[in-house]
């Protein structure tokens, strides 16, 4: 069976063909500048074997793009598509997990749109042409949120009126689960555990985004996302945790008006706030081993950076050990961050052995071939350092969907 | 020696006569005067000679010899308590756009006492002088220099005249019992929002409050930590300017929210429903998080210490919170739970009472 598995920005639509249930890759591309028209020309880029073909290609919206994509697969042989599988940031409380696109998950996705409504509102538009020039192709949906469906009670309700929260869905949600849910997976075959028995915190630390996730018995129990991703973990250009007091002196300075304060909070806060002049982590620390004198800024981002991590670490893993009634299996490292740079992984897990952490310092900085494990022999908790896939993931789970679906209808014929 | 404890609350100002050798206050009441009000200064002059007769009357020997007055912020520019004169007050009256509730009521405040005690000596105790050696990257939030810097958005902690006496508790504890310095102490202040911090014999590393007492974990009307992108949602949708939103994350939030009912913190933990339950789950919850955050900062734990208004309750999160910690952390030792009992009052009092007979040392010395 292939899966087309769609990633879809607000100006990009990322692409992968899977042959699964073996996920071997078949191609996969990007559209980029997809929307209207900016300085540079849009691209349609497709790769196929270790080959790229770029093409500049008008695309006004993801409509455009996704018929792109279609036809540069309907022209190859081998890349025929049996389902189309979406990553879509926010399920809000509608779904958990996963959705087989019919007309009422369309009606309950346009619901979503209020608490996404930079991130859904492409996805959606992208569902709704493929089902109109395709109706016959099943569509899945994979939520970032959904992993954390399991999040409790306790953890997920802000002490803020009931009304409030009832009124505008105020609550955690959490996201990058894709993510977390197959580094977990991995994690635990890895170890050779079964799924349900492992009890972890997994950190995503992407180039862009990152989440720790809290994990008790293969499930998410905590996720240092938000109610929207601008929570937690200081990031490349988020600025993750604040005094909402501070929020409302900085919505005070623009007159009331939000539209500012997010930009302000989403895009030019974080890493990019701290060091003045780099979004990305990895030239932080890169200006910080150079042998020139560093603008004092550098170091300040590196160490709050870190130290973020290294809280929520301290807070997930006492929460884990608290909820499972033992220590966790593992701390798993994934995503830009977390896979290519010992150094990030070094400073986070150092000093740590109080919580049950050693990592070899050999081991993590020769650790290039993923999966590794990275702790010490004797380390309590083990330190892995694991490649995440969410167009692997999404595949699966579009496959098992579809593979279920297939089943039970023979099974409904048969009867 | 005989002090005159003032303490600003949020509506009231709270005022206690404590002498030596006695626990209990010989004299309190409070005065009609919120923190938050730039009250007329004629009347708070009366209000404060009324006052000051009245307690005078009370003390031993008719004789106040010292008016202590706790000031909840003091910035980077108070690191310890300080007499007041008029180039305190003129500082302190500086940092007013840094903590707009809370410094202009101080300098009223202090200015009319100054008026009216005029043969006592007045102190100023800062509840943020304990956090004024916070390390810069728990002070510091991920902002860019412009939001930053004119928000003076740093982290303090506003109950630092309890965990200093706490901590100091902790550790004549941990020296008596063997255990090398520093001590890691993880302290636990039960005010109306609870406040913790992880202190390295005398250093804090971390607290849970931050550019405002607003952040961290829920209080019995205060909301803590939340999504900042919650406030702007609720701008958004809502259509509300700050001032409401502050009104509704300050005052309407925290357990009065979730319970739907205005309650202590005491009366949650002595309550049974469904409702006070998820309350229950979601501070212990928080606390939880708040210590093992603190254990990764402090490289291990020696003892929790709990103090505050609702120390009464340090038993039931003291084992809680010590199981929890006891799954996580690589040693086998029992987490120690230390309570440190003496009111914020009380301690104030010790503070000026402290430093008024430094003074003196010193000047006699000085005359000697």
């Amino acid at each position: 069976m292939n899966v087309l598995v769609f990633n879809c920005g607000s100006s990009s639509l990322k692409y992968k063909l899977l042959a699964m249930p073996d996920g071997q890759e078949l191609a996969g591309g990007e559209a980029q500048r997809v929307g209207p028209p900016t300085a540079k020309p849009p691209v349609f880029i497709h790769r196929k074997d270790g080959n790229e073909e770029r093409r500049e290609v008008p695309m006004p919206d993801h409509g455009v793009a996704f018929e792109q994509v279609m036809t540069v697969l309907s022209s190859e042989k081998g890349l025929g598509v049996d389902v189309v599988g979406h990553r879509v940031v926010h399920g809000a409380a509608v779904f958990s997990d996963h959705a087989v696109v019919n007309d009422q998950v369309l009606a309950d996705l346009e619901q979503t749109k209020a608490l996404a409504p930079l991130h859904n509102p492409p996805a959606i538009a992208l569902v709704e042409a493929c089902r109109q020039r395709y109706p016959e192709l099943s569509q899945v949906l994979v939520f970032d949120t959904g992993y954390h469906a399991t999040i409790p009670e306790h953890a997920r309700t802000y002490a803020l009126p009931a009304t409030l929260r009832q009124e505008l869905g105020i609550r955690k949600y959490g996201f990058h689960g894709t993510s977390h849910k197959f580094v977990v997976g991995e994690a635990a075959r890895f170890l050779g555990k079964p799924l349900d028995s492992l009890n972890a915190v997994s950190c995503h630390l992407g180039s862009g985004g990152a989440s720790l996730c809290a994990v008790v018995g293969g499930r998410s129990v905590d996720n240092t996302m938000g109610h929207s991703p601008l929570q937690g973990l200081v990031m490349s250009t988020r600025c993750g945790d604040l005094d909402p007091a501070v929020v409302m002196r900085l919505l005070a300075g623009q007159a009331g008006n939000p539209a500012p304060v997010e930009k302000l909070l989403n895009k030019t806060s974080g890493v990019l706030g701290l060091s003045g002049s780099t979004a990305d982590i990895r030239d932080v620390a890169a200006s910080l081993t150079q042998a020139q004198q560093q603008p004092d800024t550098m170091l300040r981002a590196w160490e709050i950076y870190i130290w973020r991590v290294r809280k929520y670490l301290g807070a997930y893993l006492t929460v884990v050990a608290s909820r499972a009634g033992r220590r966790a299996d593992a701390v798993v490292f994934t995503d830009t961050i977390g896979e290519t740079m010992p150094l990030a992984r070094w400073a986070i897990c150092s000093d740590m052995e109080a919580l049950g952490l050693q990592i070899d310092s050999a081991r993590n900085a020769a650790g290039k071939e993923l999966p590794a494990d990275v702790a010490t022999q004797t380390s309590p908790v083990r330190i892995l350092a694991i490649k995440t896939n969410e167009e692997l993931a999404i595949a699966k789970t579009s496959y098992e969907v579809m593979a279920g679906k297939n089943e039970q209808a023979q099974q409904g014929g048969a009867a | 020696m005989n002090v005159l404890v003032l303490q600003p609350g949020l509506e009231k100002t709270h005022y206690a006569m404590l002498v030596s050798n006695r626990d209990e206050a010989v004299l309190q009441g409070q005065l009609a005067l919120a923190a938050d009000s730039v009250g007329a200064d004629e009347t708070l002059a009366v209000a404060l000679r009324d006052m000051r007769e009245a307690a005078a009357n009370a003390a031993p020997a008719g004789q106040i010899d010292v008016v202590a007055v706790r000031v909840i912020y003091g910035g980077e520019a108070f690191t310890k308590a300080v007499m007041v004169d008029e180039s305190v007050v003129a500082r302190l009256a500086k940092l007013a756009c840094e903590a707009p509730l809370h410094v202009p009521a101080a300098v009223t405040l202090l200015q009319a006492c100054a008026s009216v005690f005029t043969h006592v000596p007045v102190l100023a105790v800062f509840e943020t002088a304990f956090f004024a050696a916070l390390p810069r990257r728990e002070q510091a939030y991920a902002l860019g220099e412009s939001a930053g810097s004119e928000q003076n958005a740093r982290r303090y902690g506003y109950e630092g005249v309890y965990h200093a006496a706490a901590c100091a508790e902790a550790r004549r504890q941990l020296r008596a019992a063997g255990k090398k310095p520093p001590a890691k102490v993880v302290s636990i202040c039960l005010e109306r929002q609870i406040e913790i911090s992880a202190v390295a014999g005398q250093r804090p590393l971390t607290v849970t409050r931050g550019a405002t007492p607003l952040e961290g974990v829920p209080g019995e009307t205060t909301c803590g930590q939340i999504d900042p992108a919650i406030v702007l949602t609720l701008a958004e949708k809502k259509g509300w300017g700050p001032e409401q939103i502050n009104r509704v994350l300050t005052r309407q939030s925290g357990i009065l929210a979730l319970t739907g009912k205005p309650m202590t913190l005491a009366e949650l933990f002595a309550s049974q429903g469904e409702a006070e339950k998820l309350a229950q789950e979601m501070l212990l919850y928080s606390l939880l998080q708040a210590c093992g955050a603190a254990v990764a900062t402090l490289g291990g734990l020696d003892a929790l210490v709990f103090s505050g208004r609702y120390v009464a309750l340090a038993d039931t999160f003291g084992e809680a919170l010590s199981k929890g910690l006891g799954a996580a952390l690589a040693s086998t030792d029992k987490v120690l739970c230390i309570k440190m009992e003496q009111s914020n009052q009380q301690l104030i009092a010790a503070t000026a009472a402290h430093l008024v007979r430094s003074t003196q040392q010193q000047t006699d010395q000085q005359a000697g």
